[in-house]
């Protein structure tokens, strides 16, 4: 059967930095980033970082005649701040909160309060169905002492089973976001590999944008250099990431990043670049050449998973100890509050007034222990549930690769007896 | 390779009262179900309310040569509780916290704590594909003023998007667990009519248990019998559904409840009856299967669908309603709180231009008002933090349900003009299927 002409499906995503009285210049960039998606008229827009409902709605409103379905995905205090415009109808949607993400003491950060998630919509496009996933990672503050890199491992993985679970009936997938993670960092390789998603800027043949492909980087004025350290000129952290299916094959025809000033604008967009992504789609029977989640070796999906269970390990030593902290900061309140209520009964060299204050510190001391013990509990529980999870994983790709060996025949590709041991594929 | 010879398959679901210290006869009961689990003939165990993981390492050890495989969600403070023994390998798990759960101040209430949520495990049997999800909804404390129906509203929303979005490739799907709902309320009519999922109870061929098939009895001596007198005494709260597929034509041969007391045992397993259910999974021919009946029997309940959809909406709104008037109030008295402290700061600071006077600092009512202040500033602030998730929670279901209509909307409009693109139906059999 001869292959149709392909349609062409245009992407973008932008971290849009829509911190109100934080950012600078909040609303004239919204006002900017309006003004070019209504010109640029791309089919999905995936945005990250829009904490403002009011500044979603003011997109909603610019661009009602040219992307009239949205969906704006709420959670945490002030979250997610993923935001999707879409020109094809928006079927369904499903948030997925990510179980980690920060600390609540780390006000000057942030994160926690942002309810980090990964929103999915499910859009007709062109009559077929289209899994649309947009995501929001932990920021990376310190990249010697990333004391976040379980948390983001975790997300990573939660991604990629929320990916992996519910892409099963469509037709092609696409991903975008900030994830935080440099191309090769585990996460993303962890993602990529279990997934099958691949990253536009390496499956493209036309690119045109920031050296390698960079998103944050040292032209941008708004970027803090500090960010970028040790690498001068800029990192690749936010992306478009796409996969076919069996009835569609998917091509990135072209990639392109603004970088940084624009044209007659007197600033930047964001702090980050936008990414535009032009996917070709073609209906075809024959998408062997683009092939699935299963032209991953077996055993690098192993060996990566195998990293990944050690980092959140590694978490779970750092949250038991913190927990521990959190114990001993409690004893002390308890501890301390016997000084008061021995000196009360003891003849009185303190006043009543200094008792008062003793007391209520450690009643703090002990309130505030408790509470970062349930915190911590809560997430060891999360680190060995995904622990957990990541084990059954990798018995499961054991068994493949037994399988593999034994029927002699190394091939990746969903061959016959690998079917009854790959429980996410149905047989079209 | 997929077998084309029936398959039976028993499922097994039990809301285990495990909350050590609290619940009675805890470790006895857990040695009473270890026993109950090896001598019984099941495919899966899905147990609820394992709230220690020392009550699930039990088990385990104990089940470990008939139940090979095994996870345990951990989620939430002391949660999810809920855990799956099982004959077959689990290839996969995946968990789903619902994103409201009680409060956190209801300590005597304890859902907050407990992390409920939905998990999943896939299975393979015989080339079947099975989707196995166990789940606790909140409990519901007062029927005639639930103040948690909104919340177990969205837990019933979001289970049902879980289910049906993470099961597109399922052969066969199975749900089992303590719902807290009874048959008729609201999420259960909205997970059912969504998903398209149906009650063993309704379906079975067989059923041998308590009268209606109550899952939580009077007879039971460790339920609390007051609650049960306006139902007749008993309730039925405790669920196994199941689907088909294309593939898959899925029937409930039998169910079974525990009635309370154990013949030869001093007490019954739990406050909950168990259930077991024995299903038949018959491969079918491509053309023939569920699905289409499916797809006809989905598209009939479409408009029954809205109205439930609709209702859900309803008790959403009302939640936002309430829970945006609580954050208001935190508020306010958070305010209120930082007033007074500035307030009493200032007249402090009286004494110190005031000359002349003679009268001692009143230092300790001045710590203890500043004390007062303090903690209602923090615990407002928390408060105020709690409410605007519990806010975002649900403006979120009610934009997700919104959706949903919209896409019914479509749905029925569209559906008089599919029935002449039905190629695998003759024109004049167009009557008995609307095919999306």
């Amino acid at each position: 059967m001869p292959a149709e002409r392909p349609e062409t499906l245009r992407v973008f995503s932008l971290n849009c930095w829509g911190i109100r009285f934080f950012s600078q210049l909040c609303t004239q960039r919204y006002e900017m980033i309006g003004e070019l998606l209504g010109r640029e008229q791309h089919d999905i827009a995936l945005l990250q970082e829009v904490w403002s409902e009011k500044d979603f709605l003011f997109l909603k409103r610019k661009l009602s005649s040219s992307h009239p379905y949205t969906h704006y995905f709420k959670s945490g205090v002030f979250g997610s701040g993923l935001a999707v415009f879409s020109k094809h109808r928006i079927q369904d949607a499903l948030l997925y909160k990510y179980s980690l993400n920060g600390y609540p003491y780390m006000l000057h950060q942030g994160d926690w309060f942002g309810g980090k998630a990964v929103g999915l919509v499910i859009v007709d496009i062109f009559g077929l169905k289209a899994h649309v996933y947009v995501t929001h990672l932990h920021a990376e503050y310190s990249r010697a002492q990333d004391e976040y890199l379980p948390h983001r491992m975790v997300q990573s993985w939660e991604l990629l089973q929320f990916v992996r679970h519910t892409s099963c009936g469509a037709d092609l997938v696409v991903l975008g976001g900030d994830l935080n993670m440099h191309p090769q960092d585990l996460g993303n390789r962890l993602l990529r590999s279990h997934t099958g998603l691949r990253d536009c800027y390496t499956e493209t043949d036309t690119f045109d944008g920031c050296e390698d492909g960079h998103t944050l980087i040292a032209a941008n004025h708004f970027s803090k250099k500090q960010d970028l350290i040790p690498f001068e000129k800029g990192i690749r952290i936010d992306y478009i990431l796409m996969k076919g299916s069996q009835k569609v094959s998917m091509k990135c025809e072209s990639l392109s990043t603004t970088k940084g000033p624009v044209a007659d604008k007197p600033y930047p967009y964001s702090d980050h670049e936008a990414l535009t992504a032009e996917l070709a789609l073609l209906h075809s029977e024959d998408s062997r050449q683009h092939g699935s989640s299963n032209a991953l070796a077996v055993s690098e999906q192993m060996d990566v998973v195998a990293e990944a269970r050690a980092v959140v390990k590694e978490g779970l030593c750092q949250t038991e100890a913190l927990r521990d902290k959190a114990t001993y900061l409690m004893f002390s309140g308890l501890l301390l509050l016997l000084l008061p209520l021995a000196m009360a009964f003891l003849p009185c060299f303190c006043s009543f007034s200094t008792l008062g204050l003793l007391g209520a510190v450690c009643m703090s001391l002990l309130l505030s222990g408790a509470m970062l013990y349930l915190l911590f509990t809560t997430h060891i529980k999360v680190l060995k549930e995904t622990d957990d999870q990541m084990m059954l994983t990798s018995n499961d790709l054991q068994t493949k690769l037994t399988g593999c060996r034994l029927s002699g025949s190394p091939s990746s590709d969903g061959s016959p007896e690998l079917q009854p041991l790959s429980p996410f594929k149905r047989e079209e | 390779m997929t077998t084309s010879a029936p398959i039976r398959f028993r499922v097994f679901s039990l809301n285990c009262w495990g909350i050590r210290y609290l619940s009675k006869n805890c470790k006895e009961r857990f040695v009473l179900i270890g026993d109950l689990l090896s001598q019984e003939q099941l495919d899966v165990a899905l147990l609820q309310e394992v709230w220690c993981e020392k009550d699930f390492l039990f088990l385990k050890k104990k089940l470990n040569s008939i139940y090979p495989y095994s996870h345990y969600f951990k989620s939430g403070f002391i949660g999810s509780g809920l855990a799956v023994f099982s004959r077959h390998r689990i290839h996969d798990a995946f968990l789903y916290r619902y994103s409201l759960n009680g409060y956190p101040y209801m300590a005597q209430h304890g859902d907050w704590f407990g992390g409920k949520a939905v998990g999943k495990v896939l299975l393979n049997i015989s080339g079947l594909t099975v989707h196995i999800f166990v789940t606790h909804l909140h409990a519901e404390y007062c029927r005639e003023k639930d103040s948690y129906l909104p919340h177990r509203v969205v837990q019933a929303w979001e289970l049902q998007q879980f289910i049906r979005h993470t099961s597109a490739g399922a052969d066969v799907v199975i749900l089992g667990g303590d719902l807290n709902m009874h048959p008729d309320d609201l999420g259960t009519r909205l997970l059912r009519n969504y998903t398209g999922l149906q009650d063993s109870f309704s379906e079975t061929a067989h059923f041998d248990g308590c009268e209606e098939g109550h899952t939580h009895i009077s007879e039971n001596p460790f339920t609390n019998t007051d609650g049960l007198v306006p139902f007749g005494g008993g309730v039925r709260i405790d669920y196994i559904l199941f689907k088909g597929s294309g593939e898959v034509d899925v029937s409930c041969e039998s169910l079974s409840t525990t009635k309370g007391p154990v013949p030869g045992h001093p007490f019954p397993y739990s406050d909950h009856e168990a259930l077991t259910a024995k299903f038949l999974f018959t491969p079918t021919t491509k053309g023939n299967g569920y699905s289409e009946r499916q797809s006809g029997c989905v598209s009939d309940k479409l408009p029954e669908l809205v109205n439930t959809v609709n209702e859900a909406r309803t008790e959403v709104k009302v939640g936002l309603h309430c829970a945006e008037r609580m954050r208001h109030t935190a508020a306010r008295t958070g305010i209120m709180g930082l007033v007074l402290l500035v307030l009493e700061l200032a007249i402090a600071t009286i004494p110190l231009f005031a000359l002349g006077t003679e009268q001692p600092f009143p230092k300790a009512s001045f710590y203890l008002l500043g004390a007062l202040c303090f903690a209602v500033l923090l615990s407002t602030l928390m408060l105020y933090v709690f409410y605007s998730m519990e806010v975002k929670a649900l403006q979120g279901t009610e934009d997700q349900m919104r959706l949903a209509l919209s896409s019914f909307q479509e749905q029925l409009k569209e559906s008089p003009k599919v029935l002449s693109s039905d190629h695998l139906r003759k024109p004049l059999d167009s009557k008995d299927s609307i095919h999306f």
